[in-house]
């Protein structure tokens, strides 16, 4: 047995485990007496198996002491692992997801479509400046909404204005909407006619109101037409 | 550590007993830094003596876990051991047969 050979084989390991055979153990005594590396490591090897059978009855006495304390602790700390799983917090982070994804995979693929598509709407002539009852009854749908013309050369539109204002009044008289445009003037030939637009979730049954203002370019304010219309909802 | 026995050193004065102390701090950081269950598979082996097989059966290992447990524990302490003891070739070395 040389040095490498004696390593290899973990002879001092087996030496010290009682695994060497009677002929296995010959040798690498004999190869002691040559080699003071694997002498050195008999000798540590055995030093350290001497005192570690002195220690080891106290070290597994305290082991054994303290693994119950150890136990619930890790009991505890899965308690709080599991804390993230009881059922109220679960129940919130479920329908947070819930929403998130029906947003993401429902609502805004539908809203992105919408947009980018043409689409068909109803297209109800107005008349200006009714009075009193007989207002044109327009029959609308939450997915379309309705389109309206608006005239902004009404018999009391002027050339003055610089710009108009086109209001939009609920069946409570409340300004929902407004906008305003420049005045397109007669002599480029621009249209004097719009197309208001109202999509469906801002509509429900009732009596709703359009009024159409020029404003000077000092910014006086003056109404020009005034178009009032049942809206009823076929859903 | 009084009333204990301590690991035989090649002279007796007062360094060669604070190297013994040493060892033996040594020896118990080795052993707190191994699992449980391998402190008890020493045991098992070189306190209580039992039947080597019958031990690896026991905590499930086999006989090279148990060449590579001692291999490793002897291998961080031989630095320490060196250190402290000195001079490899002092006590306890084999005389050659004649």
């Amino acid at each position: 047995m040389d040095h490498s050979d004696a390593v290899k084989q973990m002879a001092a390991e087996r030496f010290l485990l009682d695994e060497l055979t009677p002929e296995e153990r010959e040798d690498f005594e004999a190869h002691l007496f040559d080699c003071p590396e694997c002498t050195l490591d008999l000798r540590a090897g055995a030093a350290f198996v001497h005192e570690a059978k002195i220690q080891l009855p106290q070290l597994i006495a305290d082991s054994a002491a303290t693994a119950p304390v150890e136990r619930k602790k890790t009991k505890r700390e899965s308690k709080h692992w599991f804390l993230w799983w009881r059922p109220a917090f679960a129940g919130v982070a479920f329908a947070t997801l819930f929403l998130l994804g029906y947003q993401n995979l429902v609502t805004y693929p539908a809203l992105r479509n919408a947009a980018n598509q043409p689409r068909l709407l109803p297209w109800a002539p107005l008349h200006g400046n009714t009075r009193g009852g007989g207002h044109l009854t327009i029959t609308a749908d939450r997915r379309h909404g309705v389109a309206l013309p608006v005239d902004l050369s009404g018999p009391l539109a002027s050339v003055t204005y610089s710009s108009y204002s086109i209001d939009l009044l609920d069946p409570q008289g409340k300004l929902v909407w407004t906008d305003a445009v420049a005045s397109p003037g007669e002599s480029d030939g621009a249209s004097q006619s719009l197309s208001l637009v109202i999509p469906g979730a801002m509509l429900g049954n009732g009596q709703y109101t359009i009024v159409v203002s020029g404003i000077a370019t000092h910014g006086e304010r003056a109404p020009i037409s005034r178009y009032v219309f049942e809206i009823r909802m076929a859903d | 550590m009084e009333g204990r026995p301590e690991l035989a050193s090649s002279a007796d004065d007062a360094f060669d007993i604070a190297a013994a102390g040493q060892i033996q701090k040594k020896v118990g950081e080795i052993l707190l830094g191994l699992p449980s269950r391998d402190r008890q598979l020493l045991k098992a082996v070189f306190l209580d003596e039992r039947d080597r097989d019958e031990v690896c059966g026991e905590f499930g290992v086999d006989r090279a876990y148990l060449r590579v447990l001692l291999h490793r524990a002897k291998q961080e302490f031989k630095t320490e051991y060196v250190k402290r003891i000195g001079n490899p070739t002092g006590f306890g070395v084999y005389s050659k047969k004649v």
